[in-house]
């Protein structure tokens, strides 16, 4: 369901500077009051880490982190609500900011289903439309490309809708700690003299005086793709590297379960790339053409580990069996010196009924450089 | 004396009133199988005689043959004469395998028959339930069908 009149467009040179969308965000941020946490009904416990709900961490290449962050937090959140949904996809939130022409001056964009989407507020598309999933749209940072509506993905995204626009908290550590006990996890601005970025924070622990975040930086930055802000410079309001901005909070409309697949490839700590390793997910014995999964082409992402969780093939029918099996192909292209690796998860789901790979009951299973392999759900 | 006349549809034939990747659905030649999570409502369009024999005809009984599985449950029966509404049976607590003969529960008497205008419409209600690891709730939908009456 591609729009003709966009084609001429969708590999057009389009870069729009990440600080158009976080001078967008800082002023519909000057427009509402920051809300309070919830009063709690007990006491904050000693230590919360929202980031065990996390599995995949985004690497966004050159821009997209006020999105990428979103995705973070919302991500958690839908692994609370609803075990095993699809990591969102950052398609359609790139296809906006990349193509203000097809939307700016109308005042919202027309969707392929025939709807029109009116911009009001912030996360206008996100509340009427919805967003899409990886493994169906893969988020391709690196390549000049502008994104687009697809048909699943058109087809999904009403199930992954914010309940209402985004709202601005107060920027204190105990906000924060308050927001992080009632499982809400943080979009938080922050600035250098010439920069803008949006990290997510996660977690805390009241005994270090230590908020976690998560950056969009892929898992090698940080630690395992997580730094640390302390109460005390959250408080103040500046670190030594940067200054606190603005912080959101969302709340969701609960997504429905789909039946998913979670994988996770870990390759050498020493120069492994998960871009190495390409997945594709398919029905066996299906006519249809295999889904390749992961990973977006043309990426500079250097993360060693994908823990990744994705729609199934939209022609599979629930649950899997000896006759109905669910193929996950994997094939590392080489392309790093310390390229080969570690398959140690493949799980199917559906509502929290869980069927796992067969072939890893007994462990991870390690797969070499320009190796193919196969493996069945069940 | 009156006539009578029935009508009845394969199972295959029902539709879900929502589509999504969130419903795992499958047709075959022995019916159509749904599983998912929570509420759904699938309709059944039965070919109506109308006019019989210059008589219009009276609707006195429906029938949807299914078979349920883990915690799906059918909640309600609502039956149309095109788009209105004929007769509500709501609150219901259906479950089992209902899928090869007549009995209670699965066939709902039409008092006083309605006398059909249009296309008749049957349209079923089912709980799903809640996420269980156990397996994912479905329903088996074998046939559907109607009693009708000419004076």
């Amino acid at each position: 369901m591609i729009m003709p009149e966009y084609l001429p467009h969708t590999m057009r040179d389009i870069i729009v500077p990440d600080s158009v969308a976080i001078e967008e965000l800082h002023r519909f941020a000057e427009t509402i009051e920051p809300i309070s946490a919830p009063v709690p009904y007990k006491a904050p416990p000693v230590e919360v880490d929202l980031s065990k709900y996390l599995h995949y961490i985004r690497w966004q290449g050159g821009e997209g982190c006020w999105g990428y962050s979103l995705l973070a937090i919302w991500d958690i959140m839908n692994e609370m609500k609803c075990p095993f949904s699809p990591n969102l996809s950052l398609n359609l939130g790139l296809f906006l900011h990349r193509r203000r022409d097809l939307w700016e001056n109308q005042g919202g964009i027309n969707s392929p289903d025939g709807r029109f989407h009116k911009k009001a507020g912030e996360k206008w598309l996100d509340q009427s439309f919805g967003v899409t999933t990886e493994g169906t749209e893969i988020t391709n940072p690196t390549i000049r490309w502008t994104g687009n509506w697809t048909f699943e993905g058109t087809n999904e995204a009403y199930n992954y809708r914010l309940a209402e626009d985004i709202k601005k908290i107060t920027v204190s550590s105990s906000e924060f700690l308050k927001w992080l006990a009632n499982k809400h996890p943080i979009q938080l601005e922050i600035y250098g003299n010439d920069w803008g970025h949006v990290v997510a924070v996660v977690g805390y622990d009241s005994v270090k005086k230590t908020f976690k975040y998560v950056n969009s930086a892929g898992d090698r930055w940080g630690k395992d793709g997580f730094g640390i802000f302390t109460f005390n410079e959250v408080d103040n309001g500046k670190t030594n590297w940067c200054t606190i901005g603005n912080s959101y909070v969302i709340d969701i409309i609960p997504p429905r379960p789909v039946p998913a697949a979670r994988i996770r490839v870990t390759t050498p700590e020493n120069g492994g790339r998960r871009i190495n390793v390409n997945l594709w997910l398919s029905v066996e014995d299906s006519p249809l053409p295999k889904r390749k999964i992961w990973p977006p082409c043309d990426s500079g992402d250097d993360s060693r580990n994908l823990h990744y969780t994705v729609r199934l093939p939209s022609e599979f029918i629930w649950p899997p069996s000896p006759s109905n099996r669910l193929v996950l192909d994997l094939y590392d292209s080489g392309a790093f010196p310390d390229s080969c690796g570690t398959l140690e998860g493949f799980t199917a789901s559906f509502g929290g009924h869980i069927v796992k790979c067969s072939e890893l009951s007994k462990g991870p299973v390690s797969f070499k450089a320009c190796e193919h392999r196969r493996f069945y759900i069940p | 004396m009156a006539k009578l006349q029935a009508s009845w549809v394969h199972g295959s034939s029902v539709h879900m009133e929502r589509e999504g990747y969130f419903i795992s659905k499958r047709r075959t030649g022995y019916g159509a199988h749904f599983k998912t999570h929570g509420k759904e409502w699938f309709h059944f369009a039965i070919p109506t005689p109308v006019i019989l024999d210059g008589q219009r005809t009276a609707l006195k009984k429906t029938f949807v043959f299914y078979k349920t599985e883990l915690t799906a449950k059918i909640t309600a029966i609502h039956v149309y004469d095109a788009g209105s509404s004929i007769k509500k049976f709501d609150n219901l607590s259906l479950s089992g395998d209902h899928s090869t003969g007549v009995d209670k529960d699965n066939s709902w008497v039409i008092t006083p028959a309605h006398s059909m205008e249009f296309g008749l419409g049957i349209s079923v209600e089912v709980d799903f339930g809640p996420s269980t690891t156990g397996g994912v709730p479905g329903i088996w939908f074998r046939t559907a069908g109607a009693d009708f009456e000419t004076p």
